[in-house]
């Protein structure tokens, strides 16, 4: 090998800076040193009861828990509670907390930080998103945000009097309750299976209401690295703005001792270029991947690793469009596109074909197997999916010549390549000419909910580790069901899942709700998501998956 | 004053020395009168402002190259998509991402190879040239109509006009260009004509401004004050006294932008209003092959020196129009 | 001179006036809301975000409203950051500038340095080559510069060298700072070298440089005294909107150099619907912008004295 004067001097001073830096550095133990990882972006929403989206998330999971929290493999295991009891019903839960729960500024984390937090999400003015989506459950969480809704400028003082007393009645009948410092009782409106998993949910997370207040409240809590209390192994010691945050150990955590990295930096670079030049410069210790990274580090013989990360995609049909009205159609659609010649060549790593809607990362892929496969798609021969299609479009009084829908898509990812894989298969396999509407992502989102669109490439990822969070996206009126798609049958069984205490009919009632769904193809499942990502040589241990994006509690280095 | 010292002949001197026997005398010449036919008609053809320009554009041999060369690529453009056997929409996934002279098992060969779907590269590239050279000559051209007028209006009237007319520049080139695309995506269907529009609706306004500021400059001239005190009209002052001795630098900034017109349309492409899938231009060809370039460098490679190669053959064409229509160097 | 100057600054709070006007009315005319995301959120929720921002009320309301706070020094909370949009300003507009200003160096110093020396030896090999520097710096977009800057100057000599020289991205020390601004520049610093070029050819050819020159001067000194001076100017009137664009231009350098620069916040504020960020910056830029041009017009007086600022 040839190398240069200067080379070699830089390389000499690089190895002297190396071993200055050995001597300063924890060595060669497991337990302690420094890691950098890349966030991809900016947290937008720490304040936890606010949060939605999965990049605060990642940071939130370090820094807070709940009364439960998700282990190694995504189950529910005691956080902050200590341990529970369920009422034969199954709809009231007491939970008993850790007397050696602590905030990070010493004080203990009591029941009544449930309470507050729980009674912040649940009040409307504050504006959480999924205060609805949780609402459901709870007892008496319904009652509060109707009670909570906010004022109107004119109003006069009679109707504030009256709003706040409606509101004080609201919260006396919450079902949540601190019987005492560390006792929670909760009430649930039905037997809910997964109460357990949702309880890890950030939303469900605790806040002092003290610190809250000291810290601002609403309008600045969760904004900066010290204007936020912290209960989980790690504290924000720095955070920069689109720029860097930094995590440090928290030695205030009850269980300290079985976390191993002391400092994780993380980066928020958006560019996966620029991301991909950091990990190969050997100064970030993990980032994502992108299809055509992780294909050629794969070939290079690299340790890419890759999760389901519980996202389903697929074409969303509205069906109250002319020819999407019906099911022969979408059905022909959705079997008209080879999905696993898509993943190889757009995709470009390890995700499945979607077999049906609720993705596999769900219940560890029990409840997926049940389901078997819904469609069979047959990738040699479309004559089949063909004959479907005319049938279909006779019925409507089309032809392939004036049924000409549009797909809207946004510009993600691979949005572009995904369209025109589309498009290009639906006109060799079936003689479907689908022009593209490419738009930017709210306009796409207005026309969703506009119901202005004949075909919609979009996506769903859980919200709480069950079926449930999948299939009662298409009951009749729902707000995610924009495709208008209304099915009696369907509605009746999701609402009887709903309440039905009993797991096993509860599951045949969603294995019905997910054949429905393939008989009458609402929706035109394509494939469940994997990621890919690549960590360096020295950290090891670190967990992604569907309900875990970015987990280092139970990573080390070596 | 004009200066054309180069042009002046200075007659030569010689001294000549007559091998002569016989002496000449007087009588030997005779008055034949002046030919007035020939007084009359004049020797060099009057030649107007275009027509100069183009001649001595054709007599340069670089400029005559460039456009050659330019001729070529357009002539590409528009002739290859028809003569490849690949659409430009045909896809082959099972061989995407190719290298040069590909041939797929079933001996078919993809020349320039194929993108990462599979679409034949030398189809696309030309395809996308066709659709990159169209939207920049149209928009640079709108751009500059608009922009001239614009800002050789406001230049030359000045005061109160100038001023309102240069805050109304201020304010469109203050509002986000993205907001703007937005709300046009909204109203109107994609394609070119959008994209066209999209450009031109902002892109005049650096233009006006050049315009504007060069004929301020000029303005105060004494050609323009003598043309002025003959009794010329605004507009004859405006359009032919003025904007030509502005060209120089407007041709300049027309060969700017067009590599901007072919530019915005990839952005535009990158947010959502670029030409519609499945077709290409130079613009969003080159935005696929930044994110593979470490992989297969020849997906940025190729549309980016098609691009550059455009943009010199535009950019030196531009200085030599620039000597030609300058009426500073005019004979 | 004075009258002048007040003169223009109303007009440019006017000017501002109008902009955010029509900011105003264009921005929640936009398809989409900020709230809106890829899971359907209740109504009542949605209803008490949009009464948390005043958004619930008319827009002519709002639009007077922010005009009040606007007077008051206050721009709002950005509705995604949940921030103050000045305090994000406030962040993020110093790096921006410095990436700004040293990109603007950059290409004025080489721009004008590169027009002026092809000019002067117009035809010959070092014209030839300076104008094909500039032609590529003009044709390859900055987002493909600022990648191949970044993989092959930085990742690649940092594994040749085995050492950092030029960090990969990031705004922390000098060496981080030289290829995003080079990028941002270099377009830039080809147009100014183009317009450089032919401006000076134009002066070159005048007969004022022609009565240097008969009368003996250096060549130096005609350059340097008597043509850059007037050869500027369509540079100078080019500027005040370079600088802006330059500014505003710098999200894709930003993203890709990873910088917590504004150009991110105009673009993403637009992305995302956040209408206070975006009548923010949209303020802030359209000041600056305003400002720039008044700037160039007062430098065109003092530059070339025969533009009359005042009007007669």
């Amino acid at each position: 090998m040839k190398m240069t004067k200067l080379g070699k001097l830089a390389l000499s001073f690089s190895m002297g800076l190396t071993l200055l830096a050995g001597c300063g550095g924890s060595g060669g133990t497991t337990s302690g040193g420094e890691v950098t990882i890349n966030l991809g972006s900016e947290p937008p929403e720490m304040n936890s009861f606010l949060n939605t989206d999965s990049t605060s998330g990642n940071v939130l999971r370090h820094v807070i828990v709940g009364l439960t929290t998700l282990d190694e493999n995504d189950k529910a295991v005691p956080g902050v509670a200590e341990s529970w009891t369920k009422s034969e019903d199954g709809l009231t839960y007491t939970f008993k907390l850790r007397a050696d729960a602590k905030w990070n500024n010493g004080d203990p984390v009591t029941a009544n930080d449930f309470v507050f937090a729980w009674n912040q999400l649940f009040t409307t003015r504050n504006g959480a998103d999924y205060a609805s989506t949780w609402a459901v459950m709870f007892e008496g969480a319904n009652e509060l945000m109707d009670a909570t809704l906010p004022l109107k400028d004119d109003a006069s003082e009679e109707q504030k009097a009256a709003a706040k007393e409606a509101e004080e009645a609201a919260l006396a009948n919450v079902g949540w309750k601190a019987l005492d410092e560390t006792t929670l009782e909760v009430k649930f409106t039905g037997p809910y299976p997964y109460v357990e998993s949702v309880l890890a949910f950030y939303n469900l997370a605790p806040i002092s209401e003290k610190l809250y207040n000291e810290y601002g409240g609403l309008d600045t809590y969760g904004k900066e690295a010290d204007k936020m209390a912290y209960n989980g192994p790690y504290t924000v010691t720095q955070w920069v703005h689109e720029d860097s945050l930094v995590m440090e150990k928290n030695p205030n955590y009850w269980d300290a001792s079985s976390i191993s990295i002391d400092k994780i930096n993380c980066r928020m670079i958006k560019d996966t270029g620029a991301a991909l030049n950091e990990f190969e410069n050997g100064t970030i210790d993990m980032i994502g991947l992108n299809g055509e990274q992780a294909k050629n580090y794969r070939a290079e013989g690299k340790n890419v690793q890759s999760y389901d990360d519980g996202s389903i995609w697929y074409l969303e049909f509205n069906t109250q469009r002319p020819g999407m009205n019906n099911a022969k159609v979408r059905k022909a659609l959705t079997l008209g596109v080879d999905v696993e010649k898509y993943v190889a060549n757009v995709v470009l790593n390890e995700s499945k074909p979607a077999q049906s809607f609720t993705a596999a990362a769900v219940n560890n892929g029990e409840f997926s197997n049940k389901v078997g496969t819904v469609w069979n798609r047959n990738t040699t021969d479309y004559s089949e999916a063909k004959k479907l299609l005319e049938e279909g479009l006779k019925e409507e009084g089309l032809t392939l010549e004036t049924f000409k829908p549009t797909l809207v898509g946004d510009t993600g990812d691979t949005g572009k390549k995904t369209y025109q894989f589309v498009q290009e298969q639906l006109k060799t396999n079936l003689g479907v000419t689908m022009e593209i509407d490419q738009v930017e992502f709210k306009t796409r989102l207005q026309r969703m909910s506009d119901g202005d669109f004949d075909i919609v490439w979009a996506g769903w990822s859980c919200d709480y580790d069950d079926p449930m969070s999948y299939l009662d996206l298409w009951i009749t009126g729902g707000g995610n069901n924009h495709g208008k798609w209304s099915n009696a049958e369907y509605d009746a069984l999701i609402k009887a899942a709903y309440s039905e205490g009993d797991v096993e009919k509860r599951t045949q009632q969603l294995l019905d709700a997910e054949k429905i769904i393939g008989e009458e193809v609402p929706i035109g499942p394509m494939y469940y998501r994997q990621r890919d990502f690549i960590c360096s040589d020295k950290l090891v241990g670190v967990q992604r998956t569907a309900f875990r994006d970015i987990d280092l509690r139970f990573a080390s280095v070596k | 004053m004009k200066k054309k010292d180069k042009n002046v002949i200075i007659p030569e001197v010689k001294e000549v020395a007559y091998a002569c026997d016989e002496a000449l005398s007087a009588e030997d010449f005779a008055w034949i009168g002046p030919d007035v036919k020939k007084s009359n008609t004049i020797v060099r053809e009057s030649v107007s402002y275009f027509k100069d320009a183009l001649s001595r554009l054709v007599q340069d041999k670089v400029a005559l190259f460039l456009l050659i060369m330019l001729g070529v690529i357009l002539f590409c453009a528009v002739v290859m998509p028809l003569l490849s056997p690949y659409g430009f929409d045909e896809l082959h996934s099972e061989h995407a991402n190719m290298g040069f002279f590909y041939t797929a098992p079933d001996g078919h060969m993809h020349l320039f190879g194929t993108d990462s779907l599979g679409g034949d590269t030398w189809t696309r590239l030309w395809h996308g040239g066709r659709i990159s050279l169209t939207i920049a000559f149209v928009a640079v051209g709108i751009n500059c109509v608009i922009g001239i007028i614009y800002g050789g209006i406001s230049g030359y009237f000045g005061g109160v006009v100038d001023n309102i007319m240069m805050r109304i520049v201020e304010i469109i080139g203050g509002i986000p260009y993205l907001l703007i695309i937005i709300l046009l995506m909204t109203i109107m269907t994609k394609g070119i004509g959008t994209i066209i529009i999209a450009y031109a609706l902002v892109g005049w306004i650096g233009m006006a401004r050049l315009v504007r500021g060069q004929v301020i400059q000029l303005k105060e001239q004494e050609f323009i004050i003598s043309a002025l005190t003959m009794g010329a009209s605004p507009t004859r002052v405006l359009f032919k006294h003025l904007v030509p001795n502005t060209l120089s630098v407007i041709i300049v900034n027309l060969t700017l932008a067009i590599p901007s017109a072919i530019f915005t349309e990839a952005y535009l492409s990158f947010i959502g209003l670029g030409v519609p899938i499945p077709q290409a231009s130079w613009g969003t060809l080159a935005n696929d092959g930044i994110v593979v370039f470490r992989y297969y460098p020849e997906q940025l490679l190729l549309p980016a020196l098609l691009i550059s190669l455009t943009m010199l053959g535009f950019n030196l064409l531009g200085d030599k129009l620039r000597d030609a229509f300058d009426p500073k160097l005019r004979r | 001179m004075f009258k002048y100057v007040m003169k223009r600054v109303c007009f440019a709070l006017l000017t501002i006036l109008l902009l955010i006007a029509i900011t105003f009315v264009m921005m929640h005319t936009a398809p989409g809301n900020p709230f809106s995301s890829n899971k359907a959120t209740s109504q009542a929720i949605m209803d008490a975000k949009f009464a948390r921002y005043g958004l619930d009320k008319p827009l002519y309301q709002q639009f007077f409203i922010y005009i009040g706070n606007i007077l008051q020094g206050d721009l709002g909370t950005s509705i995604k950051y949940n921030r103050p949009v000045s305090t994000i300003i406030g962040e993020s507009f110093p790096v921006s500038f410095e990436l700004g200003i040293r990109a603007l160096i950059i290409s004025i110093v080489g721009g004008i340095g590169l027009g002026a020396y092809a000019a002067i030896r117009r035809g010959k090999a070092a014209d030839t080559l300076a104008m094909t520097i500039a032609i590529i710096g003009v044709s390859v977009p900055s987002f493909i510069v600022a990648a191949l800057l970044q993989y092959f100057v930085a990742l690649k000599l940092n594994q040749a060298t085995g050492t950092i020289i030029f960090p990969i991205s990031g705004w922390h020390n000098e060496m981080a700072k030289m290829l995003p601004s080079f990028a941002l520049g270099l377009s830039s610093l080809a147009t100014i070298s183009r317009l450089m070029r032919t401006s000076m050819l134009d002066v070159m050819n005048s007969d004022y440089i022609k009565t240097a020159k008969a009368k003996g001067l250096s060549e130096r000194r005609i350059v340097w005294k008597h043509a850059m001076r007037n050869a500027v100017m369509p540079v100078v009137t080019v500027l005040g909107p370079l600088t802006a664009s330059i500014l505003t231009g710098a999200f894709v350098v930003e993203q890709v150099f990873s910088i917590a620069g504004m150009g991110k916040y105009f673009v993403i504020s637009i992305t995302e619907r956040d209408y206070t960020m975006i009548a923010g910056t949209t303020v802030f830029y359209g000041a600056f912008l305003i400002i720039m041009t008044l700037l160039v017009d007062l430098a065109y007086g003092v530059i070339d004295p025969r533009v009359k600022l005042t009007e007669s």
